[in-house]
C-alpha cells in the first residue's frame, strides 16, 4: 500500500550504512546514511531502533551488503548482488545491465526482465576500480568530492594513468604531479582508466542493453560520463544511487 | 598427523614412503613395492620461514608452498619424492627442491605421455612406468614382484569402485560436504587397506531410503578442494557439492568402459586405466573431450549450476577455462569461475560471489 511503511532494509557498506524503509510499492519513505561503523551489531540495532520508534512499530528487516550478518534480528540476508539488482529493477521495471561502484568493490549484473539475477561479474582482487581507489587517489591530490566534475569538465583530454593497482596508481598521479601535468587532465585520466576497467569487467554487452549505475560511486558526475564513453553508450543513475541496496534488501521482506 | 603417521608405518611395518607432487600417478606400483605414498598437495597456508620467498607470488601456491615445505625439511620423514609432470611448475620444482632447496633424498619425475593417444604413447608410458618400478626397487631393494603388482591394481580397483559408489550416491550421506572430502582425501596418506576399510565404512553410512539432501545441488570442477572453507560457505549458503571434477578427487576415480585384464600384463592393464581414466589438462590437451565429459557430468547429476574452481595461477586449468565457459553458455548453465588463494579460509568477498551465485541459481530454480 502507498506510503504505508512495510519494511526495513539495511545495506552495510564497507565504507557507508545504509538504511530504508519502504511501503509496498518500493517507495522510500525515509533513510539514514552513516560512515560504517566498526561495531556493526551496535550501529545497526540504533538505526532500525531509531527508524521503528519514529514508525511506532517494528517492521520486517532485510540486510545486505558485507556486515550483513553482523545485522541483529534481521528476518532475511542475502548478498548485495541480489539485493542490487532487485532495487534496481524496481527502479527501471525492465532488464538492464546493472553497475554497482561501491567502496569496496565494483559489479556488473545482468538483470533479467523477471527482476532476476542473470549473471554477474565482480572486481575482487583489488580495490582499483572502486570508490575507495578514488577516495585515496582524491584525498592525495587534495580535492574535495564535490569539485571532481568541475576539474574533469574543464580538461580537454586525460592524461593516461596506466597503473591498475592503488598503490601504484597513486605513485604514478604524483609523478605525474611532479612533472608539473594538469591537474584537471590527471583527473579525467584517472576516470578514464577507472571506466576502461569497469568496461573490461563488463566485457561485450548486446547493442540493445541498458546500463544503469547505482552505489556511492554513481554520485561522481565525472565517473558516470566516463563510464557512457569507455561502454559507448548512455549510462542511466538510477535516483538515490546510494540507497539501491538497501531498497532491495527492504524489497526481500517486503 | 601425517608426520606421526608415517613414521609409525616405518617403525612398525619396515614400509619406506614417498613424497608425491599432483597429480596423476601410477599409486598401484608404490602399493605393490610396499611403499607409502604421501601426496603433498601444497598444503595450504602461507609458507612461512626463510623458505617461503624462493618463488615469484605469481607461481601457482602448490608449487610454491610444496617448496618451502620441502626446503624447510618438514617432508624430511619420507624417504623419497616422486614428481608427475603435471605442469612446467611442478616439473621445475623437481629440479630447485634439489638445486635450491636443500633436498637431498632420492627423486623421480615420472613423465605423462603427451598428446592423443597412440601406439608410440602407450608405448612411452609401460616405460615410464617400468622405470618408475625399477627406481622403487632400488630404493626398496626389493624387485618388483609382479603378482603383487597385480594384487595391488584389484585392490586400487575396489577403492575407485567404492568411491564412485559414494559419490554417485552422496546426496543420501549423512555428512556434511567438509566430511565427505576430509574422508575421501584421507586417501592421499593412509595405506590403500586402510583407506578401503574406510571407505566401504562411509558407503555403510548411505542411507538410501532416506530423500536427498535438500539444498542447491552444484557441479564444481577444478584443481582441488581447498581452502575446505568453500564448502562450509556453500553448505551455509543452501548448497552443496552434486558432482565434483576436482583433479584431487573426483576426477581420479577411474570407471573403465570395459574391465582391463588383470590377469595378464599388469602393465598393460596399468596403460589401460590410464587412458581410460576421466581427461584431465595435466595428461591431455583434449579439450573438447573435457568439455563433453563436464557437460554429461552435469546433465546427469541434476546440478543447477557449474563452479570452475582454480587456484590462483594453475596454468594447465586455466587453460580450459574458455573452452569450459562457452560450452556451458551454451548449454544456457549458470557457471561461476572462482580463483581462489591457497589459504584456509575464504575472503569475505570470495563468499559474497559464492553466496551470490547460489541465491542466483536458487532463484532460477524457483521460477
Amino acid at each position: 500500500m502507498a506510503n504505508e511503511p512495510v519494511a526495513i532494509g539495511v545495506d552495510v557498506g564497507s565504507t557507508t550504512c545504509k538504511v530504508v524503509v519502504i511501503d509496498g510499492d518500493g517507495a522510500i519513505l525515509d533513510h539514514r546514511v552513516e560512515p560504517t561503523h566498526p561495531r556493526i551489531e551496535q550501529q545497526t540495532t540504533r538505526l532500525i531502533g531509531e527508524l521503528s520508534a519514529t514508525l511506532g512499530r517494528a517492521l520486517p528487516v532485510g540486510a545486505t551488503g558485507y556486515g550483513r550478518q553482523r545485522v541483529f534480528g534481521a528476518t532475511r540476508v542475502l548478498t548485495e548482488i541480489t539485493c542490487h539488482a532487485r532495487g534496481a529493477f524496481c527502479r527501471v521495471g525492465r532488464a538492464a545491465v546493472l553497475v554497482d561502484m561501491g567502496g569496496q568493490d565494483t559489479k556488473i549484473i545482468r538483470v533479467g526482465d523477471d527482476g532476476a539475477v542473470g549473471d554477474f561479474a565482480m572486481n575482487d582482487k583489488c580495490a582499483a576500480g572502486t570508490g575507495r581507489f578514488l577516495e585515496v587517489i582524491l584525498g592525495r591530490l587534495q580535492v574535495p568530492f564535490d569539485e571532481v566534475w568541475l576539474h574533469v569538465s574543464r580538461a580537454d583530454h586525460g592524461i593516461a594513468v596506466s597503473s591498475t593497482c592503488t598503490v601504484f596508481a597513486e605513485s604514478e598521479v604524483i609523478s605525474l604531479v611532479a612533472e608539473g601535468q594538469e591537474l584537471d587532465g590527471i583527473l579525467r585520466g584517472l576516470h578514464e582508466s577507472l571506466a576502461k576497467r569497469v568496461a573490461s569487467l563488463a566485457g561485450a554487452l548486446p547493442p540493445d542493453a541498458s546500463v544503469v549505475m547505482s552505489g556511492g560511486v554513481a554520485l561522481n558526475a565525472a565517473m558516470v560520463r566516463a563510464l557512457s564513453s569507455a561502454l559507448r553508450r548512455e549510462v542511466r543513475v538510477l535516483p538515490e544511487p546510494q540507497l539501491v541496496g538497501a531498497l532491495g534488501a527492504a524489497l526481500s521482506v517486503r | 598427523m601425517r608426520k606421526a603417521y608415517v613414521a609409525r608405518q616405518r617403525e612398525a611395518l619396515g614400509r619406506k614412503s614417498v613424497a608425491v607432487l599432483p597429480v596423476h600417478y601410477p599409486k598401484e606400483i608404490l602399493t605393490a613395492m610396499d611403499v607409502l605414498a604421501v601426496e603433498l598437495w601444497g598444503p595450504p597456508g602461507s609458507p612461512r620461514g626463510p623458505e617461503a620467498g624462493r618463488l615469484q607470488t605469481y607461481v601457482c601456491a602448490v608449487v610454491r608452498n610444496a617448496l618451502a615445505f620441502m626446503a624447510g625439511g618438514h617432508a624430511d620423514v619420507v624417504d623419497a619424492a616422486l614428481f608427475p609432470h603435471t605442469c612446467d611448475s611442478v616439473q621445475g620444482l623437481a629440479t630447485l627442491v634439489t638445486d635450491f632447496g636443500g633436498w637431498s633424498k632420492p627423486s623421480f619425475v615420472f613423465q605423462h605421455p603427451k598428446g592423443p593417444t597412440r601406439a608410440s604413447a602407450r608405448k612411452f608410458l609401460i616405460a615410464e612406468l617400468r622405470a618408475l618400478a625399477a627406481w622403487l626397487g632400488t630404493l626398496t631393494g626389493r624387485p618388483l614382484d609382479v603378482e603383487a603388482l597385480r594384487r595391488a591394481i584389484r585392490l586400487h580397483r575396489a577403492i575407485d569402485e567404492t568411491k564412485a559408489r559414494v559419490l554417485a550416491r552422496r546426496e543420501r550421506l549423512p555428512l556434511s560436504d567438509r566430511e565427505l572430502y576430509e574422508a575421501l582425501r584421507r586417501g592421499e596418506w593412509l595405506w590403500p587397506e586402510e583407506h578401503l576399510d574406510e571407505l566401504r565404512e562411509l558407503e555403510g553410512k548411505l542411507a538410501l531410503d532416506a530423500p536427498p539432501r535438500a539444498g542447491v545441488p552444484l557441479m564444481v570442477t577444478g584443481y582441488v578442494p581447498e581452502p575446505m572453507a568453500l564448502l562450509d560457505a556453500l553448505d551455509d549458503a543452501g548448497a552443496y557439492v552434486v558432482r565434483d571434477d576436482w583433479a584431487a578427487v573426483g576426477r581420479r576415480v577411474v570407471v573403465p568402459r570395459c574391465a582391463p585384464d588383470l590377469d595378464g600384463d599388469p602393465f598393460e592393464a596399468l596403460a589401460t586405466l590410464y587412458y581410460e581414466a576421466p581427461e584431465c589438462p595435466t595428461r591431455s590437451l583434449d579439450q573438447e573431450a573435457r568439455t563433453r565429459r563436464l557437460l554429461s557430468l552435469y546433465d546427469e547429476s541434476g546440478a543447477r549450476g557449474v563452479i570452475v574452481h582454480e587456484p590462483k595461477f594453475c596454468e594447465p586449468e586455466a587453460f580450459d577455462v574458455p573452452a569450459i565457459k562457452r560450452a556451458f553458455a551454451e548449454r544456457g548453465a549458470p557457471l561461476l569461475y572462482l580463483e581462489t588463494e591457497l589459504e584456509t579460509e575464504l575472503s569475505g568477498q570470495t563468499t559474497t560471489r559464492l553466496e551470490a551465485f547460489v541465491e542466483m541459481v536458487g532463484a532460477r530454480r524457483a521460477a
